[in-house]
């Protein structure tokens, strides 16, 4: 718990549970439009409920990828160099994040909207269990990423706690912030490629300081910041989310 | 096993990526598993 009180850990807390909130917005899109299916009374209770017990789901997988990575014994080697299972795991991680974020950013910006049909009648347990799985199967990016940015369990635990509780809360602000600025989200999707490219280094047994990282995403934030307060006046351009309601 | 199949039918574009890295790290955990028992 002493980590807590070091600012270095501070700053990965706040960068990673950021990066966690900001990714999190497509996932809660995909919540919102499965649990529309149920009854009003019953949509907020399944949200919570499939929340609640995916946030059991990520920490769990948290838990098992972080327990991987600590198996450094050599399995084979190249030239020279000796590759465990965790290097073989940041390299493929960082992989996927290099492709996934990539992929992203262009169907956000040039892919098709696919709708939704929303009429067919649900229970409340295949909603929560849909929203559980399909968070799961979304959030192995955000767990690579806290998986990059710290080596602490304990920050990569309290970021992912952060970020759930405040989509449970504020869901609906944040989308609408982000849809009000949508170049948070790229900018996001952009870190995901950098933090990709940081696991493979990594993999290679080139070890990067996480305040690089941390500097380049506070810095892409602060520009970030004053060109939203310089293009207040204009239209946000329009994302393509992945799935919209019919 | 069918409402798991309906529901990966129903969202397979957006998932297929996640499903293939979940299972690629799970052949690599299983190769990993092997590959130290085999050793030791």
């Amino acid at each position: 718990m002493e980590i807590l009180l070091e600012p270095s850990a501070w700053i990965a807390l706040l960068t990673l549970t950021f990066l966690e909130i900001v990714l999190g917005i497509d996932n809660i899109i995909f919540i919102s439009i499965v649990s529309n299916k149920l009854p009003i009374d019953q949509q907020q209770k399944a949200r919570n409920w499939g929340l609640i017990l995916a946030l059991v789901m990520r920490i769990g997988m948290l838990l098992a990828i972080t327990w991987i990575i600590k198996f450094k014994e050599p399995l084979f080697t190249i030239f020279e160099t000796g590759f465990s299972i965790r290097d073989i795991i940041l390299a493929v991680g960082g992989l996927f994040l290099l492709y996934k974020s990539t992929i992203e950013i262009h169907q956000k910006v040039e892919g098709e909207v696919h709708k939704q049909e929303t009429s067919k009648k649900v229970s409340l347990q295949s909603v929560i269990l849909q929203i559980i799985m399909l968070d799961i199967i979304f959030s192995f990016d955000s767990i690579l990423t806290a998986v990059g940015l710290t080596e602490e369990l304990l920050l990569m635990v309290i970021a992912v706690v952060i970020s759930i509780l405040v989509m449970m809360k504020y869901s609906k602000a944040i989308s609408e912030f982000i849809g009000q600025h949508p170049s948070l989200e790229i900018l996001a999707l952009s870190f995901l490629i950098l933090i990709g490219f940081m696991l493979m280094i990594e993999a290679l047994h080139y070890h990067v300081p996480k305040g690089y990282i941390y500097f380049a995403v506070f810095f892409s934030l602060m520009v970030e910041l004053i060109n939203m307060k310089v293009r207040k006046t204009r239209k946000p351009v329009k994302l393509h989310k992945r799935m919209e309601e019919k | 096993m069918r409402k798991l199949r309906e529901l990966y039918e129903q969202y397979k574009e957006y998932v297929r990526v996640d499903l293939i890295m979940y299972a690629v790290l799970i052949l690599l955990i299983i190769g990993y598993v092997i590959i130290s028992s085999l050793t030791s």
